[in-house]
């Protein structure tokens, strides 16, 4: 794998996000995940940053989204900053998959079922989330921080 | 957003493009729910070509899904890659949908339906 660390800046932006996709499956798959393995991270990554967008945002535009990705030894952490109001503390706690035909409410179950580990902390009056992802998981055990 | 969209047997196959997230939740959803009002609600979502698919984009196939239901229709998936296949099992959409292998699987089950 390729140890090191990565920056890219966001507007809160859908098309911003949009084209994050993309590049997170090209840089997950250079760090050394797997292709599914880095669609799942890919996609806890992308339900993460929604959630700025449309709850730290409230879907107004133009706000800073910082994500930065570290690489080395078995693990991938990204971390996402924005400067929105503090996490409620039950977002933090891991959730069930709401039932079959529910039109919301899958974002933090996919964070929590697609990553190795989840931690949050307030710094600076910004919200830090740290996803964290095995090098070798392909089906996850979960650990809260 | 442009679907490809064509009409078959009575029923609409629509095409989705790469990549179905936030950024294209609102108007796929708003030319989803143009089909199938236009249509009889009988419906194939061909997602061949979709590699990228989020919660907001899970929530624009499960409100045409309803839509489609309410016409006494349904919505078959069809062309899942493993990737998009291994998210619609995390989310446990596969027990909602029908999901078939390619378009001529989900053309037979209307034909029989």
């Amino acid at each position: 794998m390729n140890s090191g660390a990565i920056s890219i800046l966001l507007e809160s932006d859908p098309v911003e996000v949009a084209g994050l996709q993309a590049r997170m499956l090209s840089l997950l798959a250079e760090a050394g995940l797997d292709p599914l393995a880095s669609f799942q991270f890919a996609c806890a990554i992308i339900e993460a940053v929604n959630n700025c967008v449309t709850h730290a945002y409230l879907g107004v535009g133009g706000q800073p989204i910082a994500l930065s990705m570290l690489t080395g030894g078995e693990r991938i952490d990204v971390e996402i900053r924005d400067t929105g109001p503090p996490l409620p503390s039950e977002l933090l706690q891991p959730r069930e998959m709401p039932g079959g035909e529910a039109m919301s409410g899958r974002g933090w179950p996919i964070i929590w079922q697609w990553t190795d580990a989840v931690s949050y902390r307030r710094e600076a009056h910004e919200n830090v989330l740290t996803l964290t992802r095995r090098l070798e998981s392909a089906e996850s055990p979960r650990e809260t921080q | 957003m442009n679907l490809a969209h064509r009409t078959e047997n009575g029923i609409d196959i629509v095409k989705l493009p790469r990549q179905l997230g936030m950024a294209d939740a609102a108007d796929a959803r708003a030319a989803l729910k143009d089909i199938i009002n236009g249509g009889g609600g009988r419906m194939i979502i061909d997602l061949s070509d979709t590699e990228i698919v989020d919660s907001s984009g899970l929530a624009v196939l499960v409100g045409s899904l309803q839509a489609a239901r309410k016409k006494d229709g349904d919505l078959y998936l069809t062309g899942m890659g493993n990737t998009v296949r291994a998210l619609f099992e995390l989310t446990r959409l596969h027990t909602v949908f029908q999901i078939f292998d390619d378009e001529s699987a989900a053309l037979r089950a209307w034909a029989e339906a």
